[in-house]
């Protein structure tokens, strides 16, 4: 044990050297590092240090982060050992001692080194979150995940494995607003299957400056487990769910329509399925009426939701014409108790509720298209579901537009509800508008958004680029190309010098 | 006839939505009807007969004195049963049965005969004769009201047709016969081919025709709703039709088994006024030397356009008022009035809205001859269907134009844009991703069918939020917790 010790706190040297060590002494170091723990067995990890004390209370987590993160699984896992096998240590639990130091690590690992033992890492989360929600405790492992994630890629711009376990988490435990820091950053990648040698090539070490998590988060990182479409459409739905119970309904639309429009290679997936039912509800609650379907759709698939969700299709047309043609919602609530068999087991009672309530809002918002002005008795002669309840719509009135749903003003010249003056404004005027000021601060954060989009775009662009079959494809291409252009020349003399030539178009013809 | 209590029939019809007219109308039915030649006389009188319930009695026994002349004995039938169902103590209400069996012989016999002469000719193998025999055929089916047959009839000939003009005769009876079928959009077809033609080579009759070609097309885009396309056939309509006499058989020019010189301006005035600015109105119509022939024969309709150009809505809209019973007994017009009329309107009212930014909605209920009540019916009507481009406002009683800011607007514009572009890059994006990962959603091995609910995922999925979430009565897939 003795000898141990100073072998696992060999790397990195302390204090630090003035000198940055290289990028790539670093990477050799801290290969040789890991390939050395992992002889280590793990009871001789947990066995202690002579003179007392457990190596946990020892090593410092932010400086060696490797062999902390190595005797702490060791713990868990070792415990359970004694047990029963399969089964995770008791002294690991919400609440322990072990726990905290987990707490602890994950707070404060070191960001490079940890790109070294991403399988571990995502041992040590899956563990944590099975734990947590054994003790039905699931939002115990929250904040841990969470920090994991967005310390080991700040961006969260890849998917991984643990996405969708912090999500299920979140959901769990209902705890919406502590899945945001996650939920909202955009995903942008998928551990891409890429042409290794060209990749790694370009970025030959895990520890140096990454321009995109996409090119540390790789199938070989071990930070995400080998994906199914399964996981990115649960995480997707589960943070859709999220949303709609933050009432984010934007936001949510975005998650649904990304589940909705994975490709499919024939059927589409019952995930999807369920996706679709939310997503009509959904929209009509944010737009008041049925969205067009992503373009990026199959036809097929659209076919598909279509066929299987008629009754949701069906609720959504009735919505729509019911706020067209200044309806009373009463043939909205037969529709709804028509399809009670549909909403229940599809769980969607609630969103059909909120549909319910919805068609009023609407329905008020909807004057605003034909009226400038005019007095709460029309409002509840037109819209209420009891139309000589003045009082009720007058509030309804105002309760509307101090949430922002109403771009209007009311005024009250006497005490009776009935007279009170319902304003609409435009655009340029009202409680809603925007400044100028305002309104170019709304173009200046649109357009950074999508500077950073490209960026990622840019990103996969390259790593398209590089896709073996691409290349094959690119070089036939090239290869008919010329072919045709020359009448079928011998290809010998450029397909020497072809390495790089097929993206030089003009130079090669010049050789030829 | 004396003024009596509305037969049920009409009550009944009203409440079926069909449209029943009251007022007596302006034409003297005779007169009317003496203008037409053929079928049409008696479709026409047939309508008017089941929706005026002031001339029905007189249009019906009409009707059937018609049909009795004819050999079509479904078209009597029809015309019995009609008056027996509105009048049924009329002595002219019971059929007369000896007629239709007299008749059923008679046709069937001549059906009979003309159908053994086409086989005949066919034996001989000469192609005029065999051309004749369709046409004859033709003609006696559609005469005795087999129209279908009688189109089939046309189209044969087509084969046996040698010169052009046999191919624009063919041309002009199957159009008519589309007409009285009531299949504008093959009536159309035929129009097209007879003027491709005369485009490549001229025919005799190409100048002769011209007329009557507008005349049928124009009709067509009316029935189907293209009013600006049918002002446009109607208003280009050779004017030596204006000059027929319809009192005569013998004269070719008459087209008066379709329409007569004063249907033209009638449906081409009501159709430009409909769909034409004003200033087109002015260029396109009473600046047309060619279609004032036409007008002539209807001076009110010219009035109406006069009006409306000089801004005069409300004298315009009272002259098409005071004739709305007329046009309504049309055979053509109909269906149509109800649409024509309202765009007229509709439009007036925006011509009239165009320099206010705000109207009370008594001046302009003066100014288009109704009350407030009806005019705000009106607007909101006109707004939602997007037709006003305003906003009521009910407090103060006025029609508020919409003001707006370019400049906000644009930016909104700009964001909305920006921000549709950036989800659909994101999306298109992720797509790729999932396409470069391998992560296609893929069947899984018999049990991949979502439409069976039994997919793979599906159980996984339902074993692992739904259960979890119903434990407790309240589950988080419903969305419960949402309110």
């Amino acid at each position: 044990m003795d000898a141990l010790l100073p072998q696992l706190l060999s790397f990195p040297p302390h204090p630090e050297p003035a000198k940055p060590i290289s990028d790539s002494e670093y990477d050799k170091h801290i290969k040789n590092l890991v390939q050395h723990i992992n002889t280590i067995p793990a009871s001789k990890l947990i066995s202690g240090v002579p003179g007392g004390g457990d190596l946990l209370d020892i090593i410092d987590p932010s400086k060696n982060t490797l062999p902390y993160l190595y005797t702490l699984l060791a713990h868990i896992g070792g415990s359970a050992g004694k047990q029963k096998s399969g089964s995770i240590s008791d002294t690991f639990h919400p609440g322990s001692a072990l726990w905290q130091k987990m707490l602890d690590f994950m707070e404060r690992f070191d960001e490079r080194q940890i790109r070294y033992a991403g399988t571990e890492l995502r041992r040590l989360i899956d563990v944590t979150a099975i734990k947590a929600e054994r003790v039905s405790q699931p939002w115990a492992a929250i904040p841990p995940i969470r920090s994991a994630i967005l310390r080991v890629d700040e961006s969260s711009s890849t998917f991984t494995s643990s996405h969708t376990t912090f999500a299920r988490l979140c959901l769990e435990a209902r705890a919406y607003t502590a899945a945001l820091p996650v939920l909202d950053h955009n995903i942008f990648h998928f551990p891409p299957t890429t042409n290794k040698l060209a990749e790694n090539s370009m970025f030959p070490h895990l520890s140096s400056h990454h321009d995109s998590s996409s090119t540390f988060i790789t199938p070989d990182s071990g930070l995400s487990a080998k994906l199914e479409y399964r996981h990115h459409l649960l995480y997707f739905l589960y943070g859709a769910m999220i949303y709609m119970g933050l009432k984010k309904w934007k936001r949510a639309l975005l998650f649904l329509e990304i589940v909705i429009m994975s490709p499919v290679l024939s059927n589409v997936s019952k995930i999807q399925v369920d996706a679709y039912k939310k997503w009509v509800l959904v929209s009509l609650l944010y737009k008041g009426h049925p969205l067009d379907l992503p373009k990026t759709l199959s036809q097929q698939a659209t076919k598909q939701y279509h066929a299987i969700c008629k009754a949701y299709d069906g609720l959504a047309e009735v919505f729509k014409d019911g706020i067209l043609n200044e309806e009373s919602d009463q043939r909205l609530i037969a529709e709804a108790t028509a399809g009670e068999a549909w909403w229940a087991p599809d769980f969607n009672r609630g969103l059909i509720v909120q549909v319910i309530d919805a068609f009023r809002q609407f329905s008020v918002v909807q004057l605003g298209k034909t009226f400038a002005a005019l007095t709460v008795a029309d409002i509840a002669r037109r819209t209420s579901p009891d139309p000589n309840d003045y009082a009720g719509t007058g509030d309804y009135v105002i309760h509307l537009i101090s949430t922002g749903v109403l771009n209007a003003t009311i005024t009250q010249p006497s005490n009776d509800p009935a007279s009170w003056i319902l304003r609409f404004s435009d655009s340029a005027s009202g409680p809603l508008s925007r400044t100028e000021e305002q309104q170019h601060q709304h173009l200046e954060k649109q357009t950074r958004k999508i500077k950073s989009l490209m960026e990622h775009i840019r990103e996969a662009d390259r790593k398209l680029s590089l896709n073996k079959d691409y290349i094959a494809e690119a070089k036939k291409a090239k290869k008919t190309r010329l072919n045709d252009l020359e009448g079928g020349m011998d290809e010998g003399p450029w397909m020497a010098h072809s390495g790089d030539a097929y993206e030089h178009d003009e130079d090669m013809m010049a050789d030829l | 006839m004396a003024v009596q209590a509305e037969p049920q029939y009409f009550t009944k019809a009203r409440r079926a939505g069909r449209i029943v007219v009251e007022e007596p109308p302006k034409l003297d039915l005779e007169a009317y009807i003496a203008n037409y030649r053929g079928r049409t006389r008696f479709e026409r009188l047939l309508l008017i007969g089941t929706s005026s319930s002031y001339l029905f009695l007189e249009a019906l026994k009409a009707a059937i004195a018609e049909a009795k002349q004819g050999t079509d004995v479904q078209r009597y039938e029809n015309a019995v049963s009609c008056l027996r169902e509105i009048a049924p103590n009329d002595t002219d209400a019971t059929p007369d049965l000896d007629w239709i069996d007299r008749m059923k012989k008679q046709v069937k016999g001549a059906t009979d005969k003309m159908e053994l002469e086409l086989k005949g000719y066919k034996n001989n193998l000469i192609k005029e004769s065999i051309r004749m025999g369709y046409d004859d055929l033709g003609h006696h089916y559609h005469r005795i009201g087999e129209l279908s047959k009688s189109n089939k009839a046309y189209s044969q000939m087509r084969d046996f047709c040698t010169t052009n003009s046999h191919i624009v005769i063919m041309n002009m009876h199957l159009i008519n016969v589309c007409i009285d079928q009531h299949s504008w959009f093959a009536a159309q077809n035929h129009v097209q081919r007879i003027r491709g033609q005369s485009g490549n080579q001229k025919y005799p009759e190409a100048e002769k025709n011209s007329a009557k070609l507008s005349a049928a097309s124009g009709l067509t885009y009316m029935a189907q709703a293209k009013y600006k396309e049918a002002a446009e056939e109607f208003l280009s309509t050779n004017p030596r039709m204006s000059q027929t006499k319809l009192d005569d058989p013998a004269d070719e020019e008459s087209y008066n088994e379709v329409l007569t010189p004063n249907d033209i301006a009638v449906y081409g005035g009501l159709c430009a006024l409909a769909s034409m600015t004003r200033e087109e109105l002015q260029k396109q119509v009473l600046d047309n030397s060619g279609f004032r022939n036409y007008l002539e024969l209807e001076p009110h309709i010219r009035r109406a356009i006069s009006y409306f150009v000089s801004s005069k809505y409300s004298a315009c809209l009272s002259i098409l008022d005071s004739y709305k019973a007329d046009y309504l007994l049309d055979i053509y017009l109909q269906r149509h009035i109800p649409q024509l009329y309202y765009e007229v309107r509709s439009k007036a009212i925006q011509q009239y809205f165009i320099p206010f930014s705000c109207v009370t909605f008594s001046a302009l209920a003066t100014a288009f001859n109704t009350d407030e009540p009806n005019i705000e019916l009106e607007l909101s009507q006109m707004i939602k269907r997007g037709n006003l481009d305003a906003r009521l406002d009910l407090v103060d009683r006025v029609l508020l134009g919409r003001k707006v800011d370019n400049r906000s607007e644009v930016h909104a514009k700009a964001l909305a844009t920006a921000e549709e572009y950036e989800r659909t890059a994101h999306l298109r994006l992720l797509r790729m991703g999932l396409l470069n990962a391998g992560l296609e959603i893929k069947a899984t091995k018999g049990l991949g069918n979502v439409g069976s609910g039994s997919s793979q995922d599906g159980g996984s999925w339902n074993g692992g939020v739904g259960d979890l979430m119903s434990g407790e009565g309240q589950d988080l897939r419903s969305g419960s917790v949402f309110n």
